[in-house]
């Protein structure tokens, strides 16, 4: 049994509950209300997406947008082209797609089967009116190798049962039946290596209408009728490339339903001569499949006496025992233990306590905050009256939440509480911290193991879109005072084709910090990969440092060192890096490269000076300016949107010195990122989550070191907008 | 690799994936969910019922146990527990159930839940037994946007006449008051309260939220030692 027990009478309860007498339950005499109208949330109103994943028709898109925050991932084939897109309503008009096409048979550009990433974005600029249409910009594959680009404007209109959509498009989706060049001449996109954007191309050249109807026949079924303005000029057969579709007719037609809100599968008949299947899914993060929690609830407030009648208990000479601590942390880390809570340090001056913890199990910092403080209502002595509640990220004490217990047990079952007790809660920094905390020396010199099974994947190599490899790992921690710790990490890999690349020879004009991975995949299925020693600290007021040292990630060891200046209550964040560090050996042992296996001796030192903003609606930026694993000087901008539940999803891009030639296939480094937590879909706290970092195409420019316990994200966590943003479960 | 040791080496890693991660009793001990537990929440939240239990008492067992009882039944997810006191504060009185989920009482009436997913965060609300006929109950709950939102419900409270109740197989004679509520979309719910003489609510019929639907209250032993 999980969590706090109950402390009267369980075990003969437990016994008496299990007994098997006859059950005389009180019949079910009382007739109750049934809930139906009350159950479900008003459905969203999700509109079709279309075989490139965005919000469209068949082939073509529509001016509608899907609910703020939709994620989607779509998977469409007719012909012999799939598609595989995820995409997301980064904000109410605008979504932002990326895809995965699959061309079997193409033969074009030197491969049988052509593999394509591109990126998609659109706004809605008018939202529909009562008599006037919505209107959205699309641009499609706008950073990608351009041979697919396409730039559209079209217009959305309810009519009837009807939805109405007219548009015109550019580039790829301007295929017969022009209308004429209106914005002027495209020039015949010199893709070079790709990846760049040809923003002066956008809406020129020929263009071309395109259109559609769509019938909600009913709740679940929606019929289409297009016509597509896309001619498949490259997939009909050109002197470049093999005929892989056939195309008779303009028009398409087709039906999608709706399984459940979230799953829909279309089947279409497309062109005159195609059939086609689109599967897709979408998720809100508004709409978790499990709301709340369904954990064990947290153990009660405990009251203290009444002053008056008991003055005696509100006595402070307790705290003059020099094993007053020991003894309150025993107590403690017995109250928190079994919740995930563990605690590290405890000073007390019989009236303030303050407490440093670590949390291993909520994903909801507030959570954690809030049953530390009903621990300590249930544990110190009367004569407390002010909490310090700490949260140690592994040492890192990240800030201090104040609370009177007083407060405290005012509000844990008020109205409203949640509110209530934000409004008397104090945050402030975590330092200066008391001079005599003491140590959890049950805790202390901590030592942890672990043995498990792990998956690594790689993507977009164009002999396999993904590879997959899975092992054993044997990770070990020693952790001797909080803030210093001793931890490594080994792999065998026992099944996968992550060895079974051929691109072991890098056609990269730079340093192969990270194009030489396969050669690491192949050579080193028994893998140290990592052995670091690292300390962090606080060194002054809203000041945090790391020092870590050792064979940091996979390709590098060396020496790394940060600074982040973050106050607590603060949208903005500073920081500074700098890395020396070399080449590991591809057999990932402890040796570094020396040129064997075509892995030559390489080091290099690295550094970057970063600015993290938080903007309003979850929206964060992120700003990365120094100098690169390959040696290239530039800066890296990433962008996210984040929710308070933690899902995640953001984009980045990196311009470096390097020019696009240097660089090679993608031109610069470029992709996206999301994650979701596992307690969104279950509703069990944990700290886990799904997720990847998807990059177009993996080469050396504008490349990372891979440094464990990076300061920012583990601070910030305790800060002000992420303890207020899931504030409503302090109680939980 | 030939085929005989490549399937060895697939089998070791499945056996290991099958055991989980071993440790030595790592960041989590509970080991928090995984992909089967998302599977898993994903067929419960679609079938819409928690894992059911059921109390298996006999009337004079439940009257002869030592503990004072709340008998709290939740027809909608088809679920009944026993629950003991286990914290009283101020004028809230937090009962629990054997798993620990539990059940926060103020005047008879429940203000709170945890453990049951889709819980009553806390609640506001007037005591139908005042007189006035007219009441106010506010709802907070916890929405997919991480934000506490409150449901207000103005509600008509009406004295349904007398009543004789079993509980436990005790009989008492009650007043049932029945308080029709509705809120500004025009949801309605509907309470029910069996109170004795002396205004000890023996029996009450009480929403919850949505997801949960109504709860079954019945107070075993309040009044009687």
């Amino acid at each position: 049994m999980r969590g706090v027990r109950p402390r009267l009478g369980t075990g003969l309860m437990t016994a008496l509950l299990a007994s098997v007498a006859p059950a005389i339950v009180p019949a079910q005499d009382v007739p109750v209300p049934s809930v139906d109208a009350l159950l479900a949330l008003p459905p969203l109103d999700r509109p079709t997406l279309n075989f490139y994943g965005v919000t469209g028709a068949i082939d073509t898109p529509t001016a509608d947008t899907h609910p703020d925050g939709d994620l989607t991932v779509t998977s469409a084939t007719f012909g012999n082209v799939t598609r595989n897109t995820l995409s997301f309503q980064l904000a109410p008009r605008l979504q932002g797609s990326f895809r995965y096409s699959r061309f079997g048979g193409l033969d074009f550009g030197g491969f049988e089967v052509y593999y394509d990433r591109s990126f998609d974005l659109s706004l809605q600029v008018l939202k529909e009116g009562r008599y006037v249409p919505a209107i959205k910009l699309g641009l499609q594959d706008f950073v990608g190798t351009g041979l697919f680009s396409g730039e559209y404007v079209v217009a959305t209109k309810t009519v009837g049962p009807f939805k109405v959509s007219a548009g015109l498009g550019w580039g790829r989706l301007a295929g017969d039946n022009q209308i004429g060049s209106p914005f002027g001449d495209r020039q015949n996109s010199d893709v070079g290596v790709g990846g760049d954007f040809n923003a002066g191309e956008w809406f020129r050249g020929p263009a071309s209408p395109f259109g559609s109807v769509l019938w909600q026949a009913t709740p679940k079924l929606t019929l289409m009728a297009e016509y597509s303005s896309d001619i498949y000029r490259v997939e009909t057969g050109t002197r470049n490339s093999s005929r892989i579709l056939d195309r008779e007719s303009d028009f398409n037609f087709g039906a999608n339903y709706q399984l459940n809100e979230s799953v829909g599968i279309g089947a279409y008949y497309l062109y005159g001569a195609e059939f086609g299947v689109n599967l897709n899914l979408a998720i809100n993060p508004y709409r978790p499949p499990v709301v709340g929690s369904v954990a064990p609830a947290p153990g009660p407030v405990a009251p203290r006496p009444d002053r008056r009648s008991s003055p005696q208990a509100y006595a402070d000479t307790w705290a003059a025992n020099p094993d007053a601590e020991r003894l309150l942390m025993g107590e403690l880390s017995k109250q928190l233990s079994p919740q995930g809570l563990t605690v590290e340090s405890l000073a007390t001056d019989g009236s303030t306590v303050t407490v440093r913890f670590r949390n291993a199990r909520y994903g909801a910092s507030a959570q954690a905050v809030g049953r530390v403080a009903r621990a300590l209502t249930r544990v110190l002595p009367a004569s407390v009256e002010t909490f310090r509640i700490v949260p140690s990220s592994n040492g890192l004490a990240a800030s201090a939440v104040i609370l009177r217990r007083s407060d405290v047990e005012a509000l844990v079952n008020q109205p409203d509480g949640a509110a209530q007790l934000l409004a008397v809660a104090g945050l402030v920094d975590a330092v200066p911290a008391p001079g005599d905390l003491v140590l959890n020396d049950g805790l202390f010199p901590r030592f942890r193991w672990s043995v498990g099974p792990y998956v690594r994947n790689s993507y977009f190599d164009p002999d396999a879109p993904i590879r997959i490899g899975g092992g054993l790992r044997a990770t070990a921690e020693y952790e001797p005072v909080p803030g210093l710790l001793f931890a490594g990490s080994v792999a065998q890999q026992l099944i996968g084709n992550l060895d079974d690349s051929n691109r072991l020879v890098s056609n990269s004009k730079l340093p192969n910090v990270r194009t030489s991975i396969p050669i690491y995949d192949r050579e080193g299925a028994t893998a140290l990969e990592s052995l670091t020693a690292s300390y962090v600290w606080r060194p002054a007021s809203g000041y945090y440092a790391r020092a870590t040292g050792g064979y940091l990630e996979r390709m590098f060891a060396g020496v790394s060192g940060e600074v982040l200046w973050k106050p607590v209550n603060a949208r903005l964040g500073l920081g500074a890096e700098v890395n020396y560090v070399a080449q590991r050996a591809p057999n990932l042992g402890f040796g570094l490269a020396d040129g064997g296996n075509g892995v030559d001796a390489y080091d290099v030192v690295t550094g970057h000076v970063s600015a993290y903003y938080s903007l309003d609606n979850g929206y964060e930026a992120q700003v990365d300016v120094g100098r690169y694993l390959a040696g290239d000087v530039g800066a890296t901008l990433s962008l996210a949107r984040t929710f308070d539940n933690g899902i995640r999803v953001g984009a980045f891009a990196t311009m470096t010195d390097v020019s696009a030639e240097e660089f090679g296939e993608g031109s610069f480094d470029k992709g996206i990122n999301f994650s979701i937590p596992l307690e969104w879909f279950t509703g069990q706290p944990s700290q886990r989550s799904v997720g990847t970092t998807l990059r177009p195409v993996t080469r050396d420019g504008g490349a990372r070191l891979s440094v464990p316990g990076r300061l920012y994200d583990r601070v910030d966590n305790w800060h002000r907008d992420e303890l207020e943003g899931q504030w409503g479960r302090v109680w939980r | 690799m030939g085929p005989g040791m490549a399937l060895t080496r697939c089998g070791l890693w499945l056996a290991c994936c099958a055991l989980a991660a071993c440790s030595s009793g790592g960041a989590d001990p509970s080991g928090g969910p995984s992909a089967l537990d998302i599977v898993r929440g994903q067929i419960v939240s679609l079938r819409g019922a928690k894992a059911a239990s059921e109390v298996t008492l006999s009337a004079a067992q439940l009257r002869a146990f030592p503990q004072d009882l709340l008998i709290v039944r939740l027809p909608l997810v088809k679920a009944s527990a026993g629950l003991v006191q286990q914290a009283v504060n101020r004028d809230t009185v937090t009962w629990v159930t054997p798993d620990g989920l539990t059940v926060i009482m103020r005047a008879g009436q429940v203000i709170g839940t945890a453990g049951f997913g889709n819980d009553l965060a806390s609640a506001d609300l007037d005591d139908p037994r005042d007189g006035t006929g007219r009441t106010v109950r506010d709802y907070f709950y916890l929405g997919g946007d991480e934000q506490i939102a409150r449901r207000r419900f103005l509600c008509d409270v009406t004295n349904a006449g007398p009543q004789r109740i079993v509980v436990a197989g005790l009989q008492f004679d009650t007043t049932l008051l029945q308080e029709a509520c509705e809120d500004g979309d025009g949801v309605a719910i509907a309470n029910r309260y069996w109170v004795q003489g002396d205004g000890r609510i023996r029996k009450s019929v009480q929403f919850i939220s949505p997801r949960v639907g109504y709860m079954i209250v019945e107070d075993i032993h309040g009044g009687l030692r």
